[in-house]
């Protein structure tokens, strides 16, 4: 008992908090800890390992004592230029009940948790937007914004999600004594990742009474830019459109799976360091189907990664991605380059990603870590196989 | 000028089927300022009655304006699929609403009723005919397309160095879109055109945004087409009874020359038929008098017509 007690507390052990950036003029992404034994020193580990195997199988089947890595990054946008942006990793899972679970049913826009107590209407706000992450199942990775508004309130085992279209009851996600596993993770919104200037908060961009003297949040509409800032007077997020009658943007919903863009207008260069967990399983990403549409995916990379190894053109990560030997019949991936988009394609001809208008082989083009990418789809799909992007797990 | 005057007190009556087009025509006439009216609050009349006018004139003294219609803008609703116009159409109940003063007894509790409750879905709405008219929407400041529009009488041409980027958008709206089922573009390509889709981008008034697009390969090179959009089932969260935003463009980031003449969009509750469609129809309806025509004789003397006629008939 004493023993099963001390592996307890040596799993339950919190990681290391992330280190200070002793460079913060230079992107930089670290992985602090790839589980929460990097804190034991190897003798320790393999006498973890030992209590381990010695405790029935029973209890290890009864145990979730699996950690996710934690790690930070650090993203600097120069003053008066502008950066895509994205955070590749997920919040802590809810303090709140019953954050993880397993599916017990799932209706066309709901899923249930029979052994859940969540408390009412407390995953349904708009202020405090969560998302549930799919841990188990074909659908590992996959993420849903929680839904909110009238008639969406979480009850004590249902929970409203949105699926983008993607058909919740098609996934066949499993349900049950094996159900899907999943966790609940928070999300931010405008006014909890920017900030804003009220007392018990700090506001991290520049904010003004006028946007063009504000730095710019810019968010993927589908077809057109949504451009915020924090107005200084109204004491409020806002579009750069919004006249003082219309609502306060605080509680915009910042997607996790999405990317945005930066625009810094204060005269010193800004850095923004994000922290969280690492994922440990493909991201599984929806994008728009629609013709020639563009979605704007965090690729949820907390490292480099080269565009041979996101190879979106294999099966493994899309369902039919459309390569070409001339770009206008192919698929599109865009990647921000600090002032203009890099445009790039799969040629089948060569067997390589090219940039538009150069015969060069970029699969060791670099993405950065954090760096979100468009992505272009010719033609339409209908299914959520059709929908789904599969990026890489992190470190794979 | 004409004019129609209320009684100062007790039940409104007239005979509609006099007074209602005589209204309408006193709208339609761009001098009508002053707009007093009689009419019946009879339940067997039809609520819905469509009139237009340019409201220029100073406001009429014993009503408020009826361009300040509450929940769609006027100046964004018409009513001819065939012939735009920035005219607005007004509901019965609006024309009342701004005419009559809410203490007439037995108009009031009507007037006061919430505005669902009455206002039967509009068939169509005007999105913007490019007029140049502010309801019709602008050039996007920091688009690609900035300096690159042409205002053409009753349209908009892009050219010079626009990119695909959604270049065009109106704000400040009020749009209940919940009736509406298709949105109906008028457009041509020009020469030059590398964008593969035309997008519009709305936004709710929690800038919650939802996308449509078609090919540009819809419009024809070099003259005016229409083609449709079916709307399907609106997006989960996206609040279509209030829209306040839309852009149009190419839906993308300017990486590909945007090169098309923008004519009119607009939403319909239903399809407009094909032209094709259309002509069959007429082509049956003018068959189908024919033989009516023909079974109508009545000239004893053509026995088999008759006789064929009433095979016809069984």
């Amino acid at each position: 008992m004493l023993l099963l007690l001390l592996l307890l507390v040596l799993v339950l052990t919190p990681p290391r908090p992330p280190a200070a950036d002793p460079d913060p003029g230079k992107s930089k992404s670290t992985i602090t800890s790839m589980s929460m034994s990097t804190n034991f020193t190897p003798i320790m580990r393999l006498l973890s390992l030992s209590l381990l195997l010695s405790v029935s199988p029973s209890l290890l089947l009864s145990q979730e004592a699996k950690s996710r890595p934690v790690g930070y990054l650090t993203q600097t946008i120069p003053a008066g230029q502008t950066r895509s942006f994205s955070v590749p990793f997920d919040s802590a899972v809810s303090s709140l009940a019953s954050s993880v679970g397993k599916l017990t049913a799932v209706g066309t826009d709901y899923f249930e948790c029979a052994t859940a107590a969540w408390t009412p209407g407390a995953f349904s706000t708009d202020a405090a937007p969560y998302f549930i992450r799919v841990t188990s199942g074909s659908h590992t990775g996959r993420t849903f914004r929680v839904a909110t508004g009238s008639g969406k309130a979480n009850t004590a085992t249902r929970i409203y999600v949105i699926d983008d279209g993607l058909g919740l009851a098609s996934l066949n996600l499993a349900t049950g004594a094996d159900g899907t596993r999943f966790e609940i993770v928070p999300g931010d919104t405008l006014a909890t990742f920017f900030g804003t200037t009220t007392p018990t908060d700090t506001l991290v961009l520049q904010g003004s009474a006028d946007p063009l003297q504000a730095d710019l949040v810019q968010i993927w509409g589908g077809a057109a830019w949504l451009n915020f800032y924090y107005n200084t007077t109204w004491q409020r997020w806002a579009r750069d459109t919004d006249l003082l009658s219309d609502p306060s943007r605080n509680n915009f919903l910042l997607r996790s799976d999405r990317g945005l863009m930066i625009t810094r207008r204060g005269s010193t260069p800004l850095d923004l360091l994000v922290a969280g967990r690492v994922l440990n399983t493909p991201q599984r990403a929806f994008h728009t189907r629609a013709d020639n549409a563009l979605t704007f995916l965090a690729t949820m990379q907390a490292a480099d990664v080269t565009l041979g190894t996101l190879a979106l053109q294999s099966n493994t990560r899309s369902l039919n991605w459309q390569g070409a030997a001339v770009p206008a019949h192919a698929d599109i991936l865009l990647v921000w380059s600090g002032s203009t988009w890099f445009s790039f394609y799969y040629n089948t001809t060569a067997g390589q990603w090219r940039l538009i208008g150069d015969p060069d082989n970029r699969d060791t083009f670099l993405i950065k870590a954090g760096t979100p990418v468009f992505v272009q789809r010719r033609g339409t799909g209908t299914s959520a196989d059709d929908k789904t992007i599969t990026f890489p797990t992190p470190g794979t | 000028m004409p004019r129609f005057v209320v009684p100062p007190s007790g039940r409104i009556r007239a005979d509609v089927k006099r007074t209602l087009p005589t209204l309408v025509l006193a709208l339609a006439t761009p001098a009508a300022a002053q707009i007093i009216v009689e009419l019946p609050f009879d339940p067997g009349i039809p609520e819905r009655v469509t009139v237009s006018k340019s409201w220029s004139d100073p406001a009429p003294t014993r009503s408020r304006p009826v361009a300040a219609a509450p929940a769609l803008p006027a100046a964004n609703i018409k009513e001819s699929q065939t012939a735009p116009s920035p005219a607005p159409t007004l509901l019965l109940r609006e024309v009342l609403a701004a005419i009559v003063p809410p203490t007439i007894g037995s108009i009031s509790p009507l007037i006061s009723l919430p505005a669902h409750t009455f206002r039967p879905p509009p068939t169509t709405l005007l999105l913007s005919s490019f007029t140049g008219d502010a309801a019709s929407g602008a050039v996007i400041p920091t688009s690609t397309w900035a300096g690159n529009v042409t205002q053409n009488s009753g349209y908009i041409t892009i050219g010079g160095t626009a990119r695909d980027d959604n270049g065009w958008r109106a704000t400040g709206l009020s749009l209940d879109l919940s009736a509406m089922n298709f949105i109906t573009l008028t457009a041509q390509r020009d020469p030059g055109n590398a964008t593969g889709s035309l997008f519009l981008q709305f936004e709710d008034f929690n800038s919650r945004p939802i996308t449509f697009s078609l090919s540009t390969s819809a419009f024809a090179v070099g003259s005016p087409t229409q083609a449709q959009i079916v709307l399907g089932v609106w997006s989960g969260d996206f609040d279509f009874t209030h829209v306040v935003s839309w852009s149009i463009g190419g839906g993308g980031v300017g990486t590909n020359d945007f090169r098309l003449s923008l004519h009119q969009v607009e939403f319909g509750a239903s399809a407009i038929p094909e032209p094709s469609t259309s002509a069959t129809l007429m082509g049956l309806v003018a068959l189908a008098a024919a033989a009516y025509r023909r079974c109508s004789v009545r000239n004893p003397g053509t026995l088999a017509r008759s006789h064929h006629c009433r095979s016809m008939k069984r």
